[in-house]
C-alpha cells in the first residue's frame, strides 16, 4: 500500500498569461483513491492532461514507478498502464458496446494488423468479463450511440478497464448524469478499483461522492495545490472552505420564495412539438412567462429543456404549435429577428466566441434600443454587475475559466437589452462557489425586473429565484405549479423529480 | 546569379504577391464567413481588368483616367458581387460542397462568355506603365508603377487589418466565422453581413484586376490562372486568416519567381510542392484554426 506509483515534481504549464498548473508536486501510493477537487478553472483537467500525455509541462517531471514519463505520448503511457476517461464520453458511437471494448484490447495487445482474423473473435472473452464487471453485459450488442448517457459513462469506464491499467484517471465520472444515478456509479467504481487494487485519480464536483470514495484529497486553486489530506482534514481546512466550498454558503439562507406574479404573459408557448430530423423531442409543450417573472423549467438531462429553449430561439424549427412573444407569433421567423425583438439566449454549452476578447464578445451581443427608450443594460452597467469580468476585458474568451465564460454568456445576452432571458442550465458543471455567485447575479437580474425562463436540473438553484415551475420529462410538461407548492410537497417531488 | 536578376525577380515576386494577396484575402474571408468556395473569384479579377481597359479606352489613356478606373472599377465589381450574392449564391449556403460548385462554375462560364462578347478574344492593354516613369535603386531600374502597386497593397492590407480587428463590422464577421448559429442568436443579421462580405471580397478582386492590367493586360485566361494560384495561397496561409494570406502570398510569389529562374520547365511544381509540404506538416495551413 505504501509503495509510491506516481509522483510529480513541480509541474508547471502556462496558457497565454494563465498559470494553469503551478508547481504541482503530488505523490500517489499504489492502490490509493485520490480525488482532485477545486473550483472551475482550478487546473484539474489540465493536470489530468499533463499526467496522461495530452499536454507537455513547461517544466517539472512526472515519475511512474520510478521511471521518468514526462515526455511520453498518450499511447505510450497507455501501454505503461495509464487509462483515463473524459468528462464527455469518448466512445465509438457506431460500434457496439462489445466492439468498443474489444477495440481497446486489440489496440493494446496488437492485432490491428491481423487483417484476416475475424474481429468478432478477438479478445472477446476478456471483453465480456469487463462488461460483466461494469454491468453492461446485457447491452453488449447495442450501438454505443443508442446507450443512455449514464451507460455511455459506464462503457467508457469499461474501455479504460479493458486496457489493464495500473492507474485509472477518471475525469468527472458522474458529470451530466441524473443526480439519483450518480452514487450507484461511484459505488461501482469504488468496488471495482478496490477489488483490482487499482490506483485511481478522479476529478469530481459532487462533494458527497468525493468524501465517500476518496482515501486522500488534493485541493487545487488557480493551478496550485493549496491543501492535501484525508477527507476529514480537507473538509475542516479553513482555507479550503473559503475558496472551494464557499464559506457561509448555507445553501438556502435568505432565500425566501418570491411571490407569484400574476402579470400578463409576455412569452407564451402553445402546443409546441419540435425535434431534429424525423425524431420529435418535444410533444405539445405549453408554458408562459409574465413580465418580471422568473419561471423554472425543471427536468433531468435529455428531458427536453434545451430543445424547448432552442425552439423559442428558432434554432430548432417547431413542427407544430405557436410561440407568442408580445402578441406576435415567432414561429418561422429567423433567429436574429427573434433576438432583436427582445429574447436573450444563454446556451447551456456557453458558446462564447473563443477567439474574440471579452469586450468583442459583448460587442456582438450589444444592440441599440429603439429611439425614445433608454438602454437598461449598457456594457458599463453589465461590467459593474459582473465584476469578475472587469480585469479580463481584453482577454480572449477561450483562455477564461468555465465560470468566467458562463458569466460572459449572460453578460453578452444582457447587453442586447432583452425583455426575456432564456437561461439554459446556468449552474451545470460549475463548482459550488461559482454556482453561488451565479445565483446571486441572477437574483440581481430578477430584482432589476428582467423576466427569465430558467432551465435547471436542480430545484435548489431555482429556490429564491422562481415563482413558478414547469417540470418537463420525456419532452412533455408533467407538472405546472408554483415553486412554493412543489417545494413543500414531498410527494410531488418524489413523483416528478425522483428525489 | 547576377545581382540585377535577383533584384528584378525579387521586386516582380513582390508585385505578383500583391495580386495574390488581394485575391486570397477575399477568398479566405468569404470562405471563413459564408462557408462557400468562391470559385468565380478569378472572374471578378478579370472583369476588373477589362473594365479598367474600357474606362481608359473610352475616355483617354492617361494617368488621370487610370486613377479614375482605380476608384470606380472596384466599386462596380463590389456591386456586382453583392448583387450575385443576393440573387444566386445565398441560395447555396449550407448546401453540399459539390452542389455549391455548380453555380460557381456557371458563373465562371457566364462571365467568361460575356467578356468574350463585349471585349473580344484579343487581349486588351492599358499602356500606362511608361507614364509612371522609372525608379533607380542600387543601379537597377524598375518601373515606378511597381512601387505604386506595392504601396497600394500595403494600404489595403493595413485597412483590412483595421476593419477586421477594430470595427464593429469586423467583430461581427469574426464572430460569424467562429459560431454562426450563436451570432444569429445574439441578433446579428447574417444575411446582410454575408452580402457585405461578398461585396468587400469581390471589390478587392476588382481592385487587383485594375492594378494588374498595366502590367499584364486584360485577357480571357486570367480568371482561371489567378483563382487557382489564389486558392493555393489560401490553403497555404490557412482558411480564414488574412495575415496567413499575406505571408503565403509573399512566399508563393517568391517561390514562383525564383523557381522559374532555376528550373523554368518546372514552373508550377515548386508552388504545389510547397503546398504539399505545408499540408503535410500543418494541415490547417500556416495560420489556420482547427
Amino acid at each position: 500500500m505504501s509503495t509510491e506509483i506516481l509522483r510529480t515534481e513541480k509541474l508547471n504549464l502556462q496558457f497565454g498569461g494563465v498559470h494553469a498548473t503551478k508547481d504541482v508536486s503530488i505523490a500517489v501510493p499504489r492502490g490509493q483513491i485520490r480525488a482532485l477537487i477545486g473550483p472551475n478553472g482550478a487546473g484539474k483537467s489540465t493536470l489530468f492532461n499533463l499526467l496522461t500525455g495530452f499536454l507537455r509541462p513547461h517544466s517539472g517531471k512526472i515519475h511512474f514507478k520510478g521511471q521518468d514519463v514526462s515526455s511520453l505520448a498518450p499511447h505510450q503511457l497507455c501501454r505503461l498502464g495509464f487509462a483515463r476517461t473524459f468528462q464527455i464520453p469518448n466512445v465509438s458511437s457506431h460500434a457496439t458496446v462489445l466492439e468498443n471494448v474489444q477495440l481497446a484490447r486489440v489496440s493494446l495487445h496488437g492485432g490491428l494488423w491481423k487483417l484476416f482474423e475475424p474481429f468478432q473473435r478477438m479478445h472477446v472473452e476478456e471483453a465480456w468479463d469487463v462488461l460483466t464487471l461494469v454491468g453492461l453485459a446485457d447491452q453488449a450488442g447495442v450501438e454505443a450511440r443508442n446507450l443512455p448517457f449514464g451507460d455511455q459513462k459506464k462503457l467508457e469506464l469499461a474501455i479504460a478497464l479493458a486496457c489493464d491499467p495500473e492507474i485509472l484517471l477518471l475525469d468527472e465520472p458522474t458529470a451530466g448524469m441524473p443526480l439519483h444515478e450518480r452514487p450507484a456509479l461511484i459505488g461501482l467504481v469504488q468496488a471495482i478499483v478496490r477489488a483490482k487494487h487499482l490506483t485511481t485519480i478522479l476529478i469530481e464536483h459532487d462533494m458527497d461522492l468525493v468524501f465517500s470514495i476518496a482515501d486522500w484529497i488534493t485541493v487545487l486553486h488557480r493551478g496550485a495545490v493549496v491543501a492535501e489530506g484525508v477527507p476529514d482534514e480537507v473538509r475542516n481546512n479553513t482555507e479550503v472552505r473559503k475558496i472551494y466550498l464557499g464559506e457561509g454558503n448555507t445553501e438556502k439562507s435568505g432565500r425566501a420564495s418570491p411571490e407569484a406574479i400574476g402579470g400578463e404573459p409576455i412569452l407564451t408557448v402553445e402546443g409546441l412539438t419540435a425535434g431534429y430530423g424525423m425524431g420529435m423531442v418535444l410533444h405539445d409543450v405549453s408554458l408562459s412567462v409574465a413580465e418580471g417573472e422568473v419561471v423554472c423549467l425543471l427536468g433531468r438531462n435529455g428531458a427536453g429543456k434545451t430543445t424547448t429553449l432552442k425552439s423559442i430561439m428558432g434554432l430548432v424549427p417547431p413542427a407544430k404549435g405557436r410561440i407568442v412573444f408580445l402578441g406576435e407569433d415567432l414561429v418561422g421567423r429567423p433567429t436574429y429577428e427573434i433576438c432583436q425583438r427582445g429574447i436573450g439566449y444563454v446556451p447551456e454549452d456557453r458558446r462564447i466566441f473563443p477567439d474574440l476578447t471579452v469586450m468583442e464578445n459583448l460587442e456582438v451581443g450589444r444592440r441599440q434600443v429603439p429611439v425614445g427608450q433608454v438602454a437598461t443594460w449598457t456594457v458599463e452597467r453589465v461590467m459593474d454587475l459582473f465584476t469578475s469580468l472587469q480585469p479580463l476585458r481584453h482577454k480572449r474568451a477561450k483562455f477564461m475559466s468555465g465560470g468566467e465564460q458562463r458569466m460572459l454568456t449572460i453578460a453578452r445576452a444582457l447587453v442586447g437589452n432583452p425583455k426575456v432571458l432564456l437561461l439554459d442550465e446556468p449552474s451545470e458543471g460549475l463548482a459550488p462557489l461559482v454556482v453561488q455567485s451565479l445565483w446571486e447575479h441572477i437574483r440581481a437580474l430578477k430584482e432589476a425586473g428582467l423576466a427569465i425562463l430558467l432551465s435547471e436540473q436542480n430545484l435548489w438553484f431555482a429556490s429564491g429565484l422562481s415563482t413558478r415551475v414547469y417540470v418537463i420529462d420525456k419532452g412533455q410538461i408533467q407538472l405546472s405549479s408554483t415553486f412554493a407548492e412543489l417545494e413543500a410537497s414531498p410527494e410531488l417531488k418524489r413523483t416528478h423529480l425522483a428525489l | 546569379m547576377a545581382f540585377s536578376v535577383i533584384g528584378l525577380q525579387l521586386v516582380s515576386a513582390l508585385v505578383s504577391a500583391t495580386f495574390l494577396f488581394l485575391m486570397a484575402s477575399g477568398l479566405s474571408l468569404i470562405f471563413g464567413v459564408c462557408r462557400v468556395l468562391n470559385l468565380a473569384h478569378g472572374s471578378f479579377f478579370m472583369l476588373g481588368a477589362f473594365l479598367a481597359y474600357s474606362v481608359t479606352q473610352v475616355v483617354a489613356t492617361s494617368l488621370g483616367t487610370f486613377w479614375l478606373a482605380l476608384l470606380l472599377v472596384p466599386l462596380a465589381t463590389a456591386l456586382l458581387g453583392a448583387l450575385l450574392e443576393i440573387v444566386l449564391i445565398r441560395r447555396f449556403y449550407g448546401a453540399n460542397l459539390l452542389v455549391q460548385l455548380m453555380p460557381m462554375v456557371a458563373l465562371i462560364y457566364i462571365i467568361s462568355d460575356f467578356s468574350r462578347f463585349v471585349w473580344g478574344v484579343s487581349p486588351g492593354s492599358v499602356p500606362v506603365l511608361g507614364l509612371f516613369g522609372t525608379v533607380s535603386i542600387l543601379e537597377l531600374t524598375f518601373p515606378a508603377y511597381y512601387f505604386v502597386v506595392l504601396l497600394a497593397s500595403m494600404v489595403v492590407a493595413a485597412g483590412l487589418w483595421f476593419v477586421i480587428t477594430k470595427t464593429r463590422w469586423g467583430i461581427l464577421v469574426r464572430a460569424a466565422s467562429q459560431d454562426r448559429e450563436m451570432s444569429a442568436a445574439c441578433g446579428v443579421n447574417q444575411t446582410r453581413l454575408f452580402t457585405t462580405v461578398y461585396a468587400l471580397a469581390t471589390g478587392l478582386a476588382g481592385l487587383a484586376g485594375v492594378l494588374a492590367v498595366p502590367i499584364s493586360g486584360a485577357s480571357l485566361e486570367m480568371d482561371m490562372t489567378t483563382v487557382v494560384n489564389a486558392f493555393v495561397v489560401v490553403v497555404v496561409g490557412g482558411m480564414g486568416s488574412v495575415l496567413g494570406s499575406m505571408l503565403a502570398a509573399i512566399l508563393i510569389g517568391l517561390v514562383n519567381a525564383f523557381g522559374i529562374l532555376i528550373l523554368p520547365q518546372f514552373e508550377m511544381t515548386f508552388v504545389y510542392a510547397l503546398m504539399a509540404l505545408v499540408l503535410i506538416t500543418r494541415p490547417t495551413g500556416l495560420f489556420g484554426r482547427e
